[in-house]
């Protein structure tokens, strides 16, 4: 196992961990993500842990805001943010919200209303090279986030913009809140409509994170378009009894199947 | 007094303000040459964004482009701006605490014959409902470009809505816009009629009308309805008999609606709304609609007449 595996193995742990502290959470996507943001946090991503508003980092953009536990779990992890805080809420029950939001450090914008991240993430492209900056944007998108229609309105956008330093991830784990989004709305084939909207697409294995490394530096010298890695992966990755199963969405865990779970998470 | 178009003061506010320092963008989503925004894009093409018609694509683009350190603004029908980017301002823009602001042109009976699909009735109503949200309405082009120069001035999220134009001037030329304030046009004491944007105008003429018939009122414009100038709504509450609202929009949560949650909290006094009420308008000029509707200068003068009568 590589290094960044190990690590995305660990970053799983403190997700699942955190989810079970809060009470519960959007089990499903947020542990399907977990590559995606250890390569892009542990390797791909100009970002300081240390410093997390530095002026040159690149900028990430959670346009599944309902990944945001993946996210503070990744961040805590690379030492954006301390776990305890995250990981607890206050004498009212108050806590960090379960979409992303910028109570946390490294979080660059709130999200959770599903289909504006991308919006966001040119904006953000546009303004960087109109300053001249070379920091590039990233987003993490959802397959199912890709049946609203604001995704293929900024798709265009950034196409007629020619945003090379924009790159995008979809997390494609097949599944969205009411079942497999081959019923529910079916994407496929997606890498063609990205393709047709003018876009590079790069296709990999969404839990490896070699491919996802060899991919994600391939669409940086993509120069004059921008770039999306449809990352296959697989919903409620590592926790046998939420694998592929639609009700674990969201939820939350007993101890039972908590210890079971960090079990079969372990590395 | 002469009419002044809107869209060369929309773009002419934009340069202004460029050249005065600010980091401004603008973000267009097909509807350049009715707000007027090409004025803008020519002299300063680099800081212009160009979307399509995709309005909600609009609002994330500018919120992104905030993100940078610029101030944006957007454009579109007020009907649109409001209802299709609900969402993206309210959940984007306004929870973020962005530095977006939103222009919806052609505020209610000024879209005319459009129709009702583009006749907005109900954009101030949702913009006052969110959160860090500001709404202004302004009366004239004056106003409504120092409107714009105080939105770029002023952190965080907010609506301008803006008549069709062009518009007459109306209100005097050393009058300066301040965000939050009302300003009294005519003093009076037997009622207080307070308008905003267009009906302004038919305000004014209606208080002259009333004079003359010995009926003495005083006029308030309320250019910003959020926040809503309380002071100046309690005072008039307190030191005439009652109060008129007129507005160019459904008297369901607009300028009404926000001077009676003052008023009942804090002195309560009978307050008569004047309107859109809950309906669609037709396709007609602002003539037809303000008439049919009841707030044009002379159905402001009637209701007028007739509720101090009773």
């Amino acid at each position: 196992m590589t290094e960044l595996q190990k690590q995305a193995s660990e970053v799983r742990q403190t997700a699942f961990r955190l989810m079970h502290d809060v009470g519960g959470g959007h089990y499903g996507g947020n542990l399907s993500e977990i590559e995606a943001l250890t390569v892009l946090y542990g390797n791909i991503m100009n970002v300081r842990g240390e410093d997390p508003d530095w002026d040159e980092r690149d900028r990430f953009v959670m346009s599944k805001g309902h990944g945001g536990f993946g996210l503070y779990a990744t961040l805590a992890y690379y030492g954006f943010v301390d776990y305890d805080v995250v990981a607890n809420d206050d004498e009212f029950g108050v806590m960090v919200p379960k979409h992303a939001s910028t109570e946390v450090p490294g979080v660059e914008v709130c999200t959770g209303s599903l289909g504006q991240g991308l919006s966001i993430a040119n904006g953000i492209a546009l303004g960087l090279r109109a300053d001249g900056s070379s920091s590039r944007v990233y987003a993490l998108l959802g397959d199912g986030e890709c049946n609203e229609g604001q995704i293929w309105e900024a798709a265009m956008t950034s196409a007629k913009y020619n945003l090379d330093s924009l790159i995008i991830v979809i997390d494609n784990n097949h599944y969205e809140f009411d079942g497999p989004t081959s019923e529910v709305m079916p994407i496929e084939p997606i890498e063609d409509k990205w393709k047709a909207f003018g876009w590079k697409t790069f296709r990999v294995d969404g839990h490896d994170t070699s491919e996802l490394v060899e991919a994600l530096n391939e669409a940086k010298k993509v120069k004059g378009c921008p770039s999306v890695v449809i990352a296959d992966t697989v919903k409620g990755k590592g926790i046998s009894y939420m694998e592929n199963v639609t009700t674990w969405h969201a939820g939350s865990v007993t101890q039972e199947q908590y210890e079971q779970g960090m079990k079969e998470l372990e590395v | 007094m002469g009419f002044t178009d809107m869209k060369k003061t929309f773009s002419q506010s934009l340069i202004d303000l460029t050249e005065q320092g600010e980091n401004i963008a603008m973000v267009d989503a097909d509807l350049m040459r009715i707000v007027g925004s090409n004025y803008f894009r020519d002299k300063y093409p680099e800081r212009y964004f160009q979307v399509g018609i995709a309005e909600q694509d609009m609002i994330g683009t500018a919120a992104g482009l905030a993100l940078t350190g610029r101030t944006v603004f957007t454009s579109s029908f007020s009907n649109f701006i409001a209802l299709r980017d609900a969402d993206q301002i309210c959940n984007t823009v306004c929870y973020n605490d962005l530095n977006v602001k939103m222009c919806g042109i052609y505020a209610g009976v000024s879209s005319e014959k459009n129709g009702g699909t583009h006749i907005s009735v109900s954009d101030i109503n949702l913009f006052r409902g969110l959160p860090k949200m500001k709404v202004i309405d302004p009366a004239d082009a004056n106003e409504f470009y120092q409107a714009m120069c105080c939105a770029a001035k002023t952190p965080g999220p907010v609506y301008i809505r803006i008549s069709k134009g062009p518009m007459e001037e109306i209100l005097p030329q050393e009058y300066q816009f301040e965000l939050g304030k009302g300003i009294q046009l005519k003093d009076g004491d037997d009622a207080t009629l307070i308008t905003t944007g267009l009906t302004t105008g038919f305000g004014i003429k209606a208080c002259e009308a009333l004079e003359n018939k010995g009926i003495h009122i005083r006029h308030i414009h309320m250019p910003t309805i959020k926040p809503i100038d309380e002071e100046l709504v309690i005072k008039a509450a307190k030191e005439t008999k009652m109060i008129f609202t007129a507005e160019n929009h459904t008297v369901v949560g607009g300028l009404g609606s926000a001077v009676t949650e003052v008023i009942t909290q804090s002195c309560p006094t009978k307050v008569e709304r004047m309107g859109i009420p809950d309906v669609f308008c037709v396709g007609a000029s602002i003539a037809y609609l303000s008439d049919q509707h009841g707030f044009s200068a002379e159905k402001i003068t009637d209701r007028i007449i007739s509720v101090l009568n009773h």
